[in-house]
């Protein structure tokens, strides 16, 4: 499998956020969908198909916690990257919860490091 | 002398006598007299009991007894203070003599008596009893007073030392007067004393002047003392008048207050940073993935052995340093979320050694010893490792030219910083001290007051000022505390404390004396602004058994009272605490619990809350300062009321 064959869903309120995840991610050849709110993802998902969402905690319009149960009954086998803030351990609340993230990163995020996630979770082999 | 009338005991067995002197006194111009007979000693005794005379005029001849039986008796057994004047029929030196030792006030020649003379007699006595009296009391007061009161002659030798000096300073009087007065002052005080002195002398008196007395033990005192001089009838100074005022324990508080208000201010202005970084660090955050994200990009376009390869990379080090400031000036916000974990001390500086060792220069030689059976403590493993690294890159900092570098841990037992002051409520538990010290170049102690406040840095254009801020509030959180010791040129050691952290099933504070406490398994709600004493009180109510439940302002009393979903028996509350007070607080929780139990703690006096209407009938106060005993035995005594 190549990046090429699998579409990521970035969703963050801030625009300058969801630019630089569009470019960095059609550099590497993947699709790229971008949505501002959570809402706007869950049209998008009607739309198309995707692979991988990576999206910020808060946001406004809806936001993840009303975003997740949505996504559990509709998507579960959506795999779910999370950008915060907040400096917690989110994820083993996430997985209790039975929600599909698979990791929780801090914010300042590093592109290096979310491009990592996207290959493991994917199951791209590095080059 | 005018208006009411003196009233005269005649003590007179003729009566013609006696209406003679009535005669003489009908012609006082000024004033009135009352004269009223008593007829042998018997019934002068009894009118005297009366206790309504101003005066007595005693003849010398009282049938079988003399008027000296009377004025004997009177004044000696009687204690009477009205003055007492003797009549005889001849003049008699020695007799007068005699009665005057006797206390007499006057002794008269009936065959030479006229009004003037009567009523100059009389006029006087009364006057210089009534001097008498106030001499007296004054000297009673002066006696008596807590303050010291010490006269000394012109030389400084003591002349009197009342009963306040003997306690204060623990001499006796007799082992005082007649000695130099210089064994009451501190040696190293002397000169500044003799200076005070001869401006005394010189005819200044010198008020509310703050000094150390010497007492008998040789322990010294804080004393405020006023210098007066004592002048005679012709103004001339023979001597001086000493008052001191014992101002220990004023002292101890306000140094307790001064400490306790210096770290207010700074967890104040630690929390006022952290809510500022709280504000800003979401966007502050969203900056740094941009520029940090474009960076990125623009790196794989460029080779990676270009100068721009070089140069974007800089960029990207200084966005992770960004980064990591506002990680660190959350922590004075407590708004980075933690995991407390059991952690012990010696495992997490060993596994950070080689780090340390790759920091610090190979002139600085590394030494840990470790604290054997050391007691795990409640931490965040990040936090602490923070608060080892910053502490060993300070001590390296403060070593340029190399020296030793020693991290110590080992347990303790004292109080908690928070229990000082009730020492006779908690016992000294166990806990775990970390130090880390160095010999490099110190601090004085100007530098000592601010090392703790963020941005504050010695290391001029390289240091961020946030390095033992971050220690200072981790320790905090974690209920711990921090000294420091240094000396200029030899060194400095920074001492950790934290309670040791405890198996669940043990009780985490022991009892003094638990068997004399009154336990209980109620469910307590504690609301308190104060941090400390909030945590005080949690502690010293579950340490006899009982749920605890905190809250640090009444709105979130409000909330944890309507969120618990058991009985809550008593609710005790702080009185006066910002937006919405104890009594506000009271009322709304009794909307729906009313069977809730109220204590309130006020640090004002209970007719002031009553007359704010703080305070209705049946409803318990516990005043501040108070003792953590009576506390404990009031929400017992309380909880038990029917």
């Amino acid at each position: 499998m190549k990046c090429s064959d699998f579409t990521i869903m970035f969703a963050d309120d801030n625009e300058q956020i969801r630019k630089i995840y569009e470019k960095n991610f059609l550099k590497e050849g993947y699709k790229v969908v971008l949505a501002e709110h959570g809402a706007r993802a869950l049209a998008e998902l009607k739309e198309q198909k995707v692979d991988l969402l990576v999206t910020d905690m808060e946001m406004p319009g809806m936001n993840t916690l009303e975003l997740f149960p949505i996504l559990k009954k509709d998507y579960p086998k959506l795999p779910v990257i999370v950008v915060t803030g907040h400096y917690v351990n989110l994820l083993e609340d996430f997985i209790a919860k039975g929600f599909a993230v698979k990791a929780v990163i801090n914010k300042p995020v590093s592109v290096g490091e979310l491009k990592e996630w996207a290959r493991k979770i994917l199951k791209i082999d590095n080059l | 002398m005018s208006g009411k009338a003196v009233r005269v005991l005649v003590v007179e067995d003729n009566l013609e006598d006696f209406e003679i002197l009535r005669i003489l006194f009908s012609k006082v111009k000024h004033g009135r007299y009352e004269l009223e007979n008593a007829i042998g000693l018997p019934e002068a005794l009894e009118k005297l009991r009366l206790n309504k005379h101003d005066a007595f005029l005693v003849d010398y001849k009282l049938g079988a007894d003399s008027g000296m039986d009377f004025l004997r008796l009177a004044i000696q057994q009687e204690k009477c203070q009205s003055p007492i004047i003797l009549l005889t029929g001849f003049n008699d030196y020695e007799l007068d003599i005699e009665a005057m030792n006797l206390g007499a006030a006057d002794f008269l020649n009936k065959n030479k008596l006229d009004t003037d003379v009567l009523e100059r007699s009389v006029r006087y006595a009364l006057d210089r009893k009534k001097a008498e009296e106030l001499q007296s009391q004054l000297a009673v007061i002066l006696l008596q007073t807590a303050d010291a009161v010490i006269g000394m002659d012109e030389h400084g030798k003591v002349t009197s030392f009342n009963r306040g000096a003997e306690k204060m300073l623990g001499y006796e009087a007799d082992e005082i007067v007649g000695q130099s007065a210089t064994r009451l002052t501190l040696p190293e005080l002397i000169d500044e004393a003799k200076l005070v002195w001869e401006r005394t002398v010189n005819g200044e008196a010198n008020s509310n002047y703050e000094t150390l007395w010497v007492k008998k033990t040789g322990e010294h005192i804080d004393v405020e003392i006023t210098l007066s001089p004592i002048r005679n009838a012709k103004e001339r100074i023979i001597g001086v008048s000493v008052i001191g005022r014992d101002i220990t324990s004023r002292k101890q508080v306000l140094a307790t207050l001064q400490k306790q208000e210096e770290q207010l201010r700074l967890s104040q202005k630690m929390d006022a940073i952290g809510r500022l970084a709280g504000g800003v660090a979401h966007d502050f955050n969203n900056l740094l993935s941009v520029i940090g994200g474009n960076v990125e990009f623009l790196l794989d376009s460029v080779p990676k052995d270009s100068p721009e390869n070089e140069e974007l990379n800089e960029v990207q080090k200084a966005v992770r340093q960004g980064a990591e400031l506002t990680k660190q000036l959350l922590v004075f916000g407590k708004k980075q979320v933690s995991q407390p974990q059991a952690l012990n001390l010696n495992e997490v500086s060993q596994d950070m050694n080689k780090m340390f060792k790759r920091l610090i220069d190979a002139q600085i030689d590394l030494s840990i010893i470790q604290g054997k059976d050391l007691k795990p403590i409640q931490a965040d493993l990040g936090q602490i490792q923070q608060v080892l690294l910053n502490l060993v890159l300070n001590a390296r900092d403060a070593m340029p030219r190399g020296g030793r570098l020693l991290i110590e841990t080992k347990n303790v037992t004292e109080v908690g910083d928070l229990e000082k002051g009730f020492e006779n409520f908690f016992a000294p538990q166990t806990r775990v001290r970390l130090n880390v010290t160095d010999t490099g170049m110190g601090m004085t102690p100007e530098i000592q007051a601010h090392i703790f406040e963020p941005f504050f840095t010695t290391k001029e254009g390289k240091g961020t000022g946030l390095g033992l801020a971050t220690v200072y509030a981790i320790v905090k959180n974690w209920e711990g505390s921090i000294l420091v010791h240094s000396i200029p040129n030899i060194g400095t050691t920074f001492s950790l404390t934290f309670p040791a952290y405890e198996a669940e099933d043990k009780p985490q504070v022991k009892a003094k004396q638990q068997s004399l406490i009154p336990m209980g398994h109620e469910t307590i709600l504690v609301t308190e602004d104060e941090d400390g004493v909030r945590k005080v009180l949690v502690r010293a109510l579950e340490k006899q058994g009982y749920k605890v439940l905190q809250a640090e302002n009444g709105q979130e009393g409000v909330r944890k009272a309507a969120g618990y979903s058991e009985k809550i028996d008593l609710l005790l509350t702080d009185t006066v605490m910002p937006k919405m007070n104890g009594k506000e607080l009271a009322d709304e929780v009794k909307k729906f619990r009313p069977k809730i139990k109220v204590i309130f703690i006020s640090g004002y006096a209970q007719e002031i809350l009553s007359q704010q209407g703080m305070l209705d009938a049946g409803i318990h106060l516990i005043q501040k300062p108070f003792d953590l005993d009576f506390m404990v035995r009031e929400v017992r005594r309380v909880l038990d009321e029917k």
